[in-house]
């Protein structure tokens, strides 16, 4: 176990490694610097060449990666060009949001997933297969900015269950955790699908159906169990998905969380901001792929750790 | 049991599937029950882009959530006339280089400091240090400021700057509260003070900015009703990006005015009872800027060729469903010094004519010898890259430029990016031709395309270098007018600007009363209004 986790620690130290690389080449690519989105149309030349030389942006790359990168490393992701704020902070600020919204839709997807999984696979060929089918179909295919714009109209708009938008507690969330749960619920529940039917062919469930075990023990003890690894596999990888998700959402719920953040600091090119986000935003992500990975040993205790 | 337990879960799950496939659309009935206008309360706007700091001497981003605690030395009145704010009269000397300013009796800050000579110099020297991104268009050739007297300030600069006028009748020159500066040093921007109708309470990063009235305003401009500290208690602007959102969360009432509303969205708030649209024209221009250094754009005839073809009310009508004037000369009616008589010329000269433009093309050497549709020379094609911002009104304005410019027979390629892209290209020259748009209350502002040394449409010429420098540093109104005159006319004549309209600016309310908007300054006159209850 010991070894596991060094290596998985070391694979950590790399992936982050790499994404600080990428990120790094990929905002001083892009073009368009921070000096004219910061003074905008109306400035001189001369102007932006004064604010590229205060930020230190006419150093040489390596040297500005370096930088960036002993800086981090003490935990320092430096301060907004725009705000003047300091990124660690603002991330502190906005991650529970971000956070809070991705576990609600995580719960969503996962009970609501599994659920309409279960029902599709021991119904299979039924009505009820077909009608939890055409939901995950929905959820797959309508884009995520529709389903959100339609769930606010109708049960913020019409039925004043919850707020329209803006950030208020907990009754803010729902709605985007829905809108975000019932996309990567679709997955689940296919998975799920699919994966059921597959176990319920297997010769144990027919010996324990014989013996006489009861079908609802038969379904969630005996066939799911041995049904979930892959699920749980898709459900980790959602986590992702959820938070790229959060993009979009957010911005059409005007939560003040990452996503929006990062859509703002990409379009600004705030470096600063943009790099300590995708790497506060890696190390999560990973974090999660840790977690999923212990977690496939509480469910099939043959799986060992070496 | 697990067949029972199935069917239970089931049920709701099929029942929400079908409210979700059958709800309707019906809206309901408007109460129209009278409501009277009350002192106090919040007051909602919303707004679609939040201010990066709010310290006004370094922000130019974020419209009115950004200036409410601020008041201008001078305002702009209905009818484009500068009126008293802080100050009240100002005189320029002989050789134009040093502005007076005389400030009004009573006006304090929000800390309790007077406005005062002493306060107002400090305010400027600290925007001449701050070196915002506005720095050139704003202040120019500024030296330094002094206080005379208690009341008096002189502002000194190396040459004439006439400029000057539209910035300090502009919030972005507003004197800023010198005990807050001193007190919070280089956290002014999160605690911005001046001496304004309102005074800031909090910030919620990504969500809102909230202002309480100040109860000691009594120095309100003279094309406000009320002079005195506003009717509302609360201000409180919420920033919501997405379009759709915004107008659902007005309809609900939770917001009283909606802000930049888009044209797509016209329709529907006005069949919405109690809603009222305030239409007012920009003071902004829409217009191509043709980069005369690329080959096949140096010809006039090339570029008056392309001004020719380009339908401005095909556009308006396509591209932003009306809401817009054609404009044919480089500046915006709106803007000081603008000519109807050189608008009239260019608008006579510029009227659509496909048969003219052809001809143009075939003097500078194009013509269509493959007839493949479009015009060649010397074996190469008129190709052109069009860059554009990326959003709905540039594309499809973009679109229609280009299938215009096809009958002519010139291949126009859209090239969409992100504003902070375009501004950077286009002030590389990377680009052949780029859809932008400028405004600003002086016409000097037109150096930023047409300076000396800048690329976006790159003309060298003696007589153009010369009327800029001109027009900068001639005081004179009547003096300034004709050479501006002139300049419009020559820009016009060269053709590196194709104008193609003034856009208008679309705002919602609802449940309020005194609403009005300065046309001039475009602000809301918020110790107006009043909410209705």
């Amino acid at each position: 176990m010991s070894n596991y986790l060094l290596k998985k620690c070391l694979s950590l130290v790399a992936t982050v490694f790499g994404v600080s690389v990428l990120v790094f080449c990929m905002v001083h690519m892009i073009p368009g610097d921070p000096a004219s989105a910061m003074l905008g149309q109306f400035a001189t030349e001369e102007a932006a060449q004064e604010i590229r030389e205060k930020l230190g942006l006419n150093q040489p790359l390596l040297h500005q990666y370096l930088q960036f990168v002993t800086h981090a490393v003490q935990g320092n992701f430096g301060t907004s060009y725009f705000t003047g704020l300091s990124v660690w902070e603002e991330i502190v600020n906005r991650f529970p949001i971000t956070m809070q919204m991705a576990l609600l839709s995580l719960v969503i997807s996962t009970v609501g997933g599994v659920l309409l999984g279960v029902v599709a696979a021991v119904k299979k060929g039924t009505v009820y297969d077909f009608v939890s089918m055409l939901i995950s179909l929905i959820g797959i295919s309508a884009p995520p900015f529709w389903i959100a714009i339609f769930l606010i109209w109708f049960f913020a708009y019409k039925l004043s269950l919850f707020p329209i938008s803006g950030y208020n507690g907990l009754a803010s969330l729902w709605l985007p955790a829905i809108t975000l749960g019932l996309i990567s619920a679709s997955s689940v529940a296919r998975m799920t699908r699919s994966s059921m039917l597959e176990v319920l062919n297997q010769d144990y469930i027919r010996t324990a159906r014989a013996k006489g075990v009861r079908p609802s023990g038969m379904i969630f003890d005996h066939a799911l169990k041995n049904a979930f690894i892959p699920v749980l596999t898709i459900i980790g990888l959602q986590f992702g998905n959820l938070l790229a998700g959060a993009v979009i959402v957010e911005a059409v719920f005007a939560l003040p969380g990452l996503g929006t953040f990062m859509i703002e600091s990409i379009v600004k090119r705030d470096i600063p901001t943009v790099q300590g986000l995708v790497l506060f935003m890696t190390v999560l992500f990973v974090l999660v792929n840790f977690i999923t990975d212990l977690l496939y040993g509480l469910f099939d205790p043959r799986i060992k750790y070496e | 049991m697990s067949k029972k337990w199935i069917n239970r879960l089931s049920i709701p799950l099929l029942a929400s599937t079908l409210l979700v496939a059958g709800c309707t659309t019906t809206e309901k009935a408007a109460t129209t029950v009278e409501k009277k206008a009350i002192e106090g309360g919040t007051l909602v706007m919303a707004s679609n882009q939040e201010p990066d700091t709010l310290d006004i001497q370094q922000v130019f981003s974020g419209d009115e959530p950004r200036y409410q605690a601020y008041e201008p030395l001078f305002h702009l009145d209905h009818n484009g006339k500068v009126v008293p704010g802080l100050a009240q009269e100002y005189s320029v000397s002989e050789d134009g280089k040093v502005w007076t300013i005389v400030l009004k009796e009573g006006p304090k800050y929000h800390s309790g400091a007077p406005v005062d000579a002493e306060s107002v110099a400090k305010s400027l020297n600290r925007f001449r240090d701050n070196k915002s991104g506005l720095y050139a268009m704003l202040f120019g050739s500024f030296e330094k400021a002094e206080a005379v007297d208690k009341k008096t300030v002189k502002a000194y600069f190396t040459e004439p700057f006439a400029p000057f006028l539209a910035s300090i009748t502009s919030y972005w020159i507003s004197p800023v509260d010198p005990v807050v500066v001193d007190r919070e040093g280089e956290n002014f921007k999160n605690k911005p003070s001046g001496a304004g109708p309102f005074k800031f309470v909090e910030q919620q990063r990504g969500s809102s900015v909230t202002y309480e009235k100040n109860p000691d305003y009594a120095w309100g401009p003279e094309y406000s009703k009320n002079k005195n500290a506003p009717h509302i208690d609360k201000l409180t602007f919420r920033f919501i990006k997405d379009p759709q959102t915004r107008v659902l969360e007005f309809k609900k009432g939770t917001i009283q005015i909606l802000r930049d509303v888009q044209p797509a969205f016209v329709k529907e708030l006005e069949s919405v009872p109690g809603v009222t649209l305030n239409k007012y024209t920009n003071a902004a221009l829409n217009y191509i800027g043709l980069n005369t250094k690329k080959p096949q754009l140096s010809d006039v005839r090339v570029r008056q060729a392309i001004s020719m073809t380009v339908d401005r009310e095909e556009i308006i009508k396509g591209a932003m469903e009306g809401y817009a004037e054609p404009a044919y000369s480089p500046f915006a009616p709106k803007v000081p010094y603008w000519s109807e008589k050189v608008e009239q010329e260019a608008r006579k000269m510029y009227k659509k004519d496909i048969e003219k433009s052809k001809q143009l093309l075939a003097d500078a050497g194009w013509k269509d010898t493959n007839g493949n549709g479009i015009v060649d020379k010397d074996g190469k094609e008129l190709t052109t890259e069009l860059y554009i911002i990326q959003e709905q009104i540039w594309e499809r304005s973009a679109q229609i430029v280009q299938s215009q410019l096809k009958q002519i027979g010139i291949d126009v390629k859209i090239k969409p990016a992100d504003l902070t892209t375009v501004v950077k290209q286009t002030q590389e020259g990377v680009h052949d031709m780029v859809l932008f748009s400028y405004g600003w209350n002086d016409p000097d502002i037109l150096y930023i395309i047409l300076g000396k040394g800048t690329k976006q449409i790159g003309i060298e010429d003696a007589k153009l270098e010369e009327l800029f420098h001109k027009g900068k540093t001639t005081v004179q109104p009547e003096a300034r007018a004709k050479i501006y005159e002139e300049l419009q006319r020559l820009i016009s004549e060269q053709a590196g600007m194709v104008p193609l309209n003034v856009p208008q600016v679309i705002d919602a309310y609802h449940d309020i009363d005194g609403y009005m908007k300065n046309p001039y300054m475009f602000n809301t006159i918020f110790s107006d209004i009043q909410l209705k209850k």
